[in-house]
């Protein structure tokens, strides 16, 4: 049978089922309401409260947050991430304040990330964040925004740079913020990140760092950008 | 490595049963589980209305599936996904074995999916000569070790640290160790090489969101982003239940998933896919397809018992719940999904013949129901298909297998179903039943051989309930009187 075959039958096969069902059953009632914000916790309705709620989850499951106040700040806390951690080099996704912040770092080598050979021989990542999620601490980036995939990914320690008031608060919020009102248009690619890369797979021991970065700090910049 | 089927079921459990290693690391696991889900779930004051959302929406999507996968198919093409159908495992193999070798792949690398496990595409993949490597730390261990995962979040949880370091040694060379951490970093180191040099990564998808096209997939470890954005093709595999309506009804099903799998409020990656890459500067594979499968999934749909198994998320809150798989494992039902979920699906999937013991390796306690998130009821379904099965009336989704019954076992019953359905009928043979089981010596009349060999029958008795009630009500006319 054709490919289209395997198509018109698998469709077919649903059709003459579900027909049966729907004879002999009354169909569900479908809930109206609008109810994706069920079992979303009570968030505080502050940029800073948000910022605060966001680091502390994300620091619950092992992630390393700063909020500091301005640029000046968030360089120096980045220089103390480069320094302690030891990264001797260091690459850079295509978000402009990352760019900006990378070029004041000293005693690290930066490397742009469209080259995958480079990006596996570095051992930072540094990036931006399109959203922060309060609710779950987790950090969203999106492939529209900046070439985030790769440099989140494979160096050992990933730096994400947030701005405070990027923070949404519950997960829902943040879903419907990617879709942006257009649900046909998402970003290729969208990935939320709450933490290092984790397994338990050998004897429930937790194991960070298994395939992706082992550590992953956020600086949230309170300062709003012009 | 021995085969594990369905039909040796009761072989495979008592196997399991006398394997201390194995029950040991049960307890930890499920028990663990356990706890962490219930801890995950208290932080959530709504979350039994957050689970009823959850099986509304499954509900409906259901009863509706073509209209929904035929949205989710033009979305999906719009935004650049190529679509396949598959009607059986055979069909989903024989088109992602072409795939990959018209990618000129030799390896491709593979994120935990049971459903290219339940179509035996490794296998397929291999008689092809294309070597598929599996990445996430607990299915590699599995592989290397040339075993079958045991339980659906944690696949080698049969395996000890020692043996795991042993099958280190052994396979890759690497020093002996009782480090985690050092067997956790060859790992990453192996699977880096093969993640840079695979041609194709083959997923499954966690869901497929009709109203953008895109699929969703969850993980800790990293593995399936590599698998998703390094090599040039993209391969997802998912079963037609996979659909959901919205983006806003994704966000249920992350609040339900994480907790009720591992007890996390959220796993560290969830990646939303919406295509290939477009244009030359952005990152990610230049071709992602996604291979729709039914394998017998339609057919479920027929009625409202059987349609409720395809609301399963997969989170194996249900395994690590029941009392039978915390006792005999994943390996006992022989099937790549176990535990309770597993007995309603396999007889479902693969026919009731092979796997008529599966609906009976439960004692009906409802623990599944009671932790399930999209509330699947499935001691209904147990027993829906346990009378399948005595009936030899088909189950749905697999071919009508089932041998019958003896004739007297049948004749049997029919005769007991009668004598019993009569009130005096019914008094007599308890006053039987009683009047023998109150003189030991006559016990061995009774035909309860297996029934007693591991514990006392209990003594009826004197007086039936029947009798005592009866009594009472005469004591009550009198004083009315
Ligand atoms: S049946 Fe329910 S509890 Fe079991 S794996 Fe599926 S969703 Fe989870």
């Amino acid at each position: 049978m054709t490919r289209e075959g395997a198509r018109a039958h698998v469709l077919g096969a649903i059709k003459e089922h579900l027909a049966v069902a729907h004879a002999g059953e009354s169909p569900p009632e479908a809930s109206q309401v609008d109810s994706c914000g069920v079992g979303r916790p009570v968030l505080p309705d502050d940029v800073q409260g948000r910022a605060v709620r966001f680091k502390s989850v994300l620091e619950s499951v092992g992630g390393y947050v700063t909020i500091v106040p301005d640029r000046i700040q968030a360089a120096i806390a980045l220089q103390h991430i480069v320094t302690t951690r030891g990264i001797r080099r260091l690459a850079i996704s295509d978000d402009n304040l990352a760019t900006d912040l990378a070029a004041s770092l000293s005693e690290v080598e930066i490397v742009g990330a469209d080259s995958r050979d480079a990006l596996l021989e570095s051992d930072g990542g540094l990036s931006g964040a399109q959203w922060g999620i309060a609710e779950t601490g987790s950090l969203v980036l999106s492939s529209d925004n900046e070439r985030h995939r790769l440099v989140s990914l494979l160096p050992t320690v990933h730096v994400a740079l947030l701005r405070a008031t990027r923070i949404l608060g519950g997960l829902d919020e943040a879903l419907r913020r990617v879709a942006g009102g257009d649900p046909e248009a998402l970003p290729r690619a969208v990935t939320f990140v709450t933490g290092p890369s984790r397994t338990a797979d050998i004897e429930l021991t937790l194991v960070v760092g298994v395939h992706g970065p082992k550590e992953l700090h956020v600086i949230v910049l309170q300062e709003e950008l012009a | 490595m021995s085969e594990f089927t369905p039909q040796r079921f009761r072989q495979q459990a008592d196997d399991a049963l006398h394997d201390e290693v194995l029950r040991s690391a049960l307890r930890r696991a499920t028990g663990l589980f356990g706890d962490r889900r219930k801890a995950a779930i208290a932080e959530v004051p709504e979350w039994e209305a957050l689970r009823e959302r959850g099986r509304v929406i499954k509900e409906n999507v259901l009863f509706h599936l073509d209209r929904y996968l035929e949205q989710f198919e033009s979305n999906a093409r719009r935004q650049g996904i190529q679509v396949h159908w598959a009607r059986d495992a055979k069909e989903a193999c024989d088109l992602i074995v072409d795939l990959a070798a018209s990618a000129g792949a030799r390896t491709v690398v593979k994120s935990k999916s049971m459903t290219t496990e339940e179509v035996h595409l490794n296998a397929a993949l291999e008689r092809a000569e294309i070597d598929p490597v599996e990445t996430d730390l607990g299915e590699w261990i599995i592989q290397l070790a040339g075993e079958v995962p045991s339980h659906i979040i944690v696949p080698a949880i049969h395996k000890t640290k020692a043996q795991i370091a042993e099958l280190f040694t052994e396979k890759v060379g690497l020093a002996p160790t009782d480090d985690e951490k050092k067997l956790t970093e060859c790992a990453r180191g192996i699977l880096r090489s093969c993640f840079v040099t695979a041609d194709v990564g083959i997923s499954g998808a966690n869901f497929c969101i009709a109203e953008t096209g895109s699929i969703l997939l969850v993980e800790n470890e990293g593995n399936i982003r590599m698998t998703t954005s390094l090599p040039r093709v993209h391969i997802a595999l998912a079963g037609i239940e996979k659909v959901i309506p919205t983006i806003d009804d994704l966000a249920v099903f992350l609040r339900l998933l994480p907790r009720s799998g591992t007890g996390q409020h959220l796993t560290t990656y969830q990646s939303l896919i919406s295509g290939p890459r477009r244009t030359g500067d952005e990152e990610g594979p230049e071709e992602v397809h996604i291979v729709l499968l039914d394998n017998g999934r339609s057919a479920m749909l027929r009625e409202h018992v059987t349609r409720q198994s395809l609301a399963c998320i997969r989170c194996g809150a249900c395994l690590n719940a029941c009392p039978v798989y915390q006792q005999i494992g994943g390996h006992a039902y022989g099937s790549v999904y176990p535990g309770p979920i597993g007995a309603v699906i396999t007889p479902q999937l693969q026919g009731a013949k092979k796997a008529s013991q599966l609906p009976y390796a439960s004692s009906l306690c409802g623990a599944c129901r009671e932790v399930c998130p999209v509330k699947i009821d499935i001691p209904e379904l147990l027993l829906h298909l346990r009378s399948c099965i005595a009936d030899k009336s088909p189950v749905p989704g697999a071919p009508n297998d089932i041998p019958s019954r003896p004739w007297p076992e049948r004749a049997g019953f029919r005769v007991w179903a009668w004598w019993w359905s009569g009130p005096k009928r019914y008094a007599l043979s308890s006053w039987i039943a009683g009047a023998v089981m109150r003189r030991p010596w006559l016990r061995w009349l009774l035909p309860v051989g297996g029934w007693t060999a591991s514990r006392d029958l209990r003594t009826p008795a004197t007086r039936s309930f029947r009798a005592l009630w009866r009594d009472s009500l005469a004591e009550e006319r009198d004083n009315d009187a």
